[in-house]
């Protein structure tokens, strides 16, 4: 299911996870990796590991954020959250830079699922590239592994290693961000814009958002509740889209076009990349909902 | 003829001889002094070192340090009986602890304004603050360097008591151009050096709310409003003092300002975001009983469209009419809701007396629409819970709960539940939502009670609601 949002959530917070599906996000991520102190990881991995077992989130999709398979924290963190029989959370694995980390993890996850007798492949990864290194093995990294469910962009750590400048306004992320929806389009999967961290600032975040999505990303991770509306909001199809995707779609249905390959609305030709193109307007999240 | 203003060393002892106040006798304060209240403390000190006691304090509120005055006035025996709308720490342990000798008396402020014009709760002397009088004895609460606003509460008490002192730290050499109490309903003015904190006057307790999870209910409120059909041209309009109350009202009245609604009024604590709906023209008309902040204060005194209201046409019940009975609309806060609708905003969960009844129940029974805004969860306690603590306001007044975690409408409602549905609005049966919480929070346990009744809660024309009994709780010290 592609996600509009996602809304970070510390893994070691109880309060933000009771209420973590409520602000409308489509995907919630909890997260044991960077807004969990060192001393708090391993009360943050049980807290984690029991509310995917016990805790109702509602229609959300559900992912965790691991600790950097740098760190020591990473396997423990796998092996607690894949516990639950019911409840398979996404992957997030953060600073991946190249297929080898994919591996790795894949490797692991592997070995629980066997352990657990659980049907192979069932974990799913969404791999967060947020080094230059990483952006430049990007279609490497997202072909590696038949468990790769989407790519996310993480802006800070690039930002930091390249001096790359995170205003709004600043078209300083365009090729990072454009190489990742290139490899994530090359390799059919769905791909995510890093947050906007500056949380008050709501024009900023608009102004982000409507470029990542111009850009070709499905959708933006959040890290504060009230950022969700509007990252939904822009990365609702608007009326004028779903009306043009509902016109594509009933012509080439309509006009028996499916067999022919190619039929025209208003003038244009549509063949299948085109349909392609409206069947998932039609798909996207708070248009398949009635939203 | 003028009325004496006495001033200096002994003035209010003297005023107090004066009133003829003895053993037993009954006083009133008003609230509208808030968290910077001076008055009550100093009349206390007054009342004590002339021996006269087991008097009945009776209050349309009581909160900040005017609390610790009461509590120590119960404890050398000075206070025997209050009535009130509500109390505060260390009152309220006191309270609680049954340090009081009688049941306090519990009243709505429509409750508290009948029982003192029918004579029920006669009063024989009524402190009244006022933050000027000029020298003829006019006064009101907008002028003066400690200005709170509207004297609705006092009014009610000034017009029925045998005896008045108008207390206040200002005399204006001008004569008062508003003025809210006239000087032939006062029989003394005594001049102070201080009524109050003026910081702690105007503000400090009221709060927008900031949370997100406040605005994810405040949303939802509006979303309920809108859809109910209750917001329209002409509609009367009241928000409570609790933060998502208010945060409601704002949002309310961005949409109106989307729309091109106009409302008729908006009244109850005027607030700064009230002040400003009237000033925007999006209502005509701004009733106020009590000024919550400064630019209501200043609002009062300067806008033709905002108007002082007293207790009494306020919410009355014996009244004909009253605003409260006008009202299209009324958004509560609350501590807990139960399952029969009924609303406490009196106890906490842990059975503390932290908050009061107020208007709430005045004006739930008159909106056509009251709903009951909350966070369902509070920390790790619901506040959805099957009976709640203390009725404050009965179930069958209230129209709708929203929460963040769902929307209940009262099953006698079924036609406000039918046209939310059609504009696409959940709804959840307030059971489920209880069970649905219990299963996060686990069933919560409640605060043992002993059987000595210390409180006496009464339904605004003077029925037992309620009591409150005694609980151990270890007093907390401000």
């Amino acid at each position: 299911m592609t996600c509009r949002s996602w809304l970070y959530c510390p893994g070691n917070d109880p309060g933000k996870i009771t209420q973590a599906a409520l602000y409308g996000a489509d995907g919630i991520i909890l997260d044991l990796e960077d807004s969990v102190a060192a001393e708090e990881k391993l009360d943050a991995r049980e807290l984690v590991a029991e509310a995917l077992r016990s805790f109702d989130f509602g229609e959300a999709q559900l992912c965790v954020r691991i600790n950097s398979l740098e760190t020591t924290w990473w396997e423990e963190d796998l092996r607690a959250i894949l516990r639950s029989p019911d409840r398979v959370p996404l992957v997030r694995i953060p600073k991946v830079e190249s297929p080898e980390t994919v591996a790795s993890a894949a490797a692991l996850v592997a070995e629980i699922e066997r352990a657990a007798g659980r049907q192979p492949g069932t974990v799913r990864f969404q791999c967060i590239v947020e080094t230059p290194r990483g952006v430049e093995k990007a279609y490497s990294i997202v072909t590696s592994s038949s468990r790769i469910d989407s790519v996310s962009f993480g802006a800070e750590d690039y930002c930091a290693q390249t001096g790359a400048s995170r205003s709004p306004a600043a078209k300083a992320l365009d090729f990072a961000r454009s190489r990742l929806v290139n490899a994530a389009g090359a390799a059919a999967i769905t791909v995510y814009d890093t947050v906007w961290g500056a949380f008050r600032d709501m024009e900023g975040l608009r102004d982000d958002a409507k470029r990542a999505r111009e850009i070709g990303f499905d959708g933006k991770s959040a890290v504060h509740p009230d950022q969700v509306a509007l990252i939904n909001e822009i990365f609702t199809p608007s009326e004028q889209e779903r009306s043009w995707a509902k016109r594509v779609i009933d012509a080439f249905d309509g006009e028996g076009a499916g067999s022919r390959g190619v039929a025209a609305v208003e003038g244009q030709m549509i063949d299948a990349p085109v349909v392609a193109r409206a069947r998932r307007i039609l798909a996207s999240p708070g248009v398949r909902d009635g939203g | 003829m003028a009325v004496e203003h006495l001033r200096g060393d002994g003035a209010l002892r003297k005023a107090i001889e004066a009133s003829g106040l003895s053993e037993g006798g009954r006083i009133s304060f008003h609230h509208h002094l808030r968290y910077g209240d001076r008055v009550v403390a100093q009349v206390f000190r007054e009342i004590r070192a002339l021996g006269v006691r087991n008097v009945t304090a009776n209050f349309s509120s009581v909160m900040g340090s005017a609390c610790s005055a009461v509590r120590d006035a119960v404890v050398n025996g000075t206070v025997t009986r209050i009535e009130t709308t509500g109390s505060k720490s260390p009152l309220s342990e006191a309270i609680l602890t049954g340090q009081v000798p009688e049941p306090v008396v519990f009243r709505t402020h429509g409750g508290r304004a009948r029982a003192i014009e029918s004579g029920e709760t006669p009063i024989d002397v009524a402190f009244v603050a006022v933050s000027a009088v000029d020298r003829a004895g006019n006064a009101n609460g907008t002028d003066g360097p400690s200005r709170f606003g509207s004297l609705g509460y006092g009014l009610v008490d000034a017009r029925h008591a045998n005896h008045v002192v108008a207390i206040t730290d200002y005399v204006s050499s001008k004569p008062l151009s508003r003025v809210s109490l006239p000087a032939d309903g006062i029989d003394q003015v005594v001049v102070v050096d201080s009524i109050g904190d003026s910081a702690s006057i105007s503000g400090g307790s009221l709060r927008l709310a900031n949370r997100p999870m406040d605005r994810v209910i405040a949303r939802r409120a509006v979303e309920v409003l809108f859809a109910s059909g209750a917001i329209h041209d002409g509609f009367g309009f009241q928000a409570g003092s609790g933060g998502v109350s208010l945060l409601v009202a704002r949002m309310v009245a961005e949409r109106m300002s989307d729309l091109g609604i106009k409302g008729g009024f908006i009244s109850g604590g005027a607030t700064e975001t009230a002040v400003r709906m009237i000033e925007a023209g999006l209502f005509e008309t701004l009733y106020d009983v009590q000024s919550f902040d400064d630019m209501a204060a200043q609002s009062l005194a300067a806008n033709k469209n905002h108007l002082e209201m007293d207790a009494s046409r306020y919410a009355n019940p014996d009244r004909a009419e009253t605003i409260a009975s006008r009202l299209d609309v009324m958004i509560l806060s609350a501590t807990e809701v139960d399952t029969s609708f009924a609303v406490n905003s009196l106890t906490g969960t842990d059975g503390r007396i932290i908050g009061a009844l107020g208007g709430a129940p005045d004006t739930a029974e008159g909106a056509g629409l009251t709903m009951v805004v909350l966070p369902a969860l509070r920390g790790r306690v619901p506040t959805i819970c099957r009976t709640v603590d203390t009725v404050c306001t009965p179930g069958e007044h209230v129209d709708v709960v929203v929460t963040e975690r769902g929307v209940c409408v009262h099953p006698r409602r079924d036609e406000l539940r039918a046209r939310l549905a059609e504009a696409g609005v959940q709804t959840v049966e307030i059971g489920d939502l209880v069970d649905r919480l219990y299963g996060i929070t686990g069933e919560p346990v409640r605060v043992p009670r002993k059987d000595r009744v210390v409180g006496v809660v009464e339904s605004r024309r003077g029925a037992v609601l309620d009591t409150i009994r005694a609980v151990e709780v270890e007093p907390e010290t401000n």
